[in-house]
């Protein structure tokens, strides 16, 4: 007894004594309970419609699905017989044996790559430090001191309230920044 | 045999439904002046926060538009009787259409947390 069998037993019950019984609650002047009733025989007849379908349902995707398998197969087998040739772009990584060949690789690789690295150093330590002085040198020049200093062009002691000396004007960045 | 089985089934509804109208079909009584209807019967209820009496009275002022003629109020089960009911009284008498209607509203899930049952119909002429 499996629970289809269960299922459509219930189902089938409860249809009949619900239709059975609408009827009789109509004979007998009982609205609420015809009312129920019927409430109760809508309710399974939709569950076993459900379930009837369902069991449509299920019966056809079986058959469509048997009916699909053969054909499935057979286009797996024709295009596995028509793919090309698998393509190999390093035969030699295709051998595990030959595998060892990255070790000399490698070392070759960082011999090379040390011996670049040492030629960019020798290269930069010999060129860096000469055009680094000239231009710290270039931007220091902005700030020395007048040659004459502050006090000469001065005729009076009372001129100095005037502003900077006129020789004093030529001499750096930081005097000409006055008028 | 197809054609036949929808003939028979055509005929068994239709059927059905005039042997149906005719059980339900609600129909003017015969009144028999002088007579007088004595309904006894009995509630049980759930949880009903007012108690039997009150049931009782609330399902026959809702039953008791079923039927015509002149109502009484429910009288209270007497002490001793064997029909510990209530009772009510019409007149004139019901006929079987009035009384059909009637059980069917005492009976019916009428009222909420309230179920009547009828105990007794006796038609004094």
């Amino acid at each position: 007894m499996n629970a289809r069998f269960i299922r459509s037993i219930l189902g089938g019950v409860t249809l009949a004594a619900s239709g059975a019984y609408t009827f009789v609650y109509l004979y007998r002047w009982e609205w609420n309970r015809a009312l129920m009733s019927a409430a109760i025989f809508i309710a399974a007849e939709v569950a076993v419609m459900g379930s009837v379908l369902a069991e449509r349902l299920k019966k056809i995707d079986k058959r469509l699905d048997a009916q699909d398998g053969g054909a499935r197969r057979q286009r797996v087998d024709r295009i596995r017989e028509t793919a090309p040739p698998a393509r190999v772009s390093f035969d030699w990584l295709a051998r595990p044996q030959h595998m060892n060949v990255f070790v000399p690789v490698l070392m070759g690789a960082g011999v090379l790559m040390s011996g670049l690295a040492w030629v960019v150093e020798r290269l930069a330590r010999a060129t860096v430090r000469p055009v680094a002085e000239r231009g710290l040198a270039a931007q220091l020049d902005g700030l020395t001191l007048p040659a004459t200093g502050f006090l000469a062009g001065h005729e009076e002691p009372v001129d100095l309230l005037r502003g900077p000396a006129p020789a004093a004007l030529g001499a750096g960045s930081m005097a000409r920044r006055f008028p | 045999m197809k054609a036949l089985a929808v003939l028979a089934a055509a005929v068994m509804g239709t059927l059905g439904i005039i042997g149906l109208a005719e059980l339900t079909q609600n129909r003017p009584d015969p009144v028999e002046a002088g007579s007088a209807t004595v309904v006894t019967f009995d509630v049980d209820t759930r949880d009903y926060q007012r108690g039997d009496g009150a049931a009782a009275q609330a399902l026959w002022a809702v039953c008791s538009a079923t039927v015509g003629g002149e109502v009484t109020g429910v009288s209270a089960p007497g002490e001793g009787t064997v029909d510990a009911g209530y009772t009510v009284s019409i007149s004139p008498a019901i006929g079987d259409n009035g009384r059909k209607r009637l059980v069917g509203c005492l009976e019916d899930a009428t009222l909420d947390r309230v179920m009547g049952h009828v105990a007794s119909i006796t038609t004094d002429t």
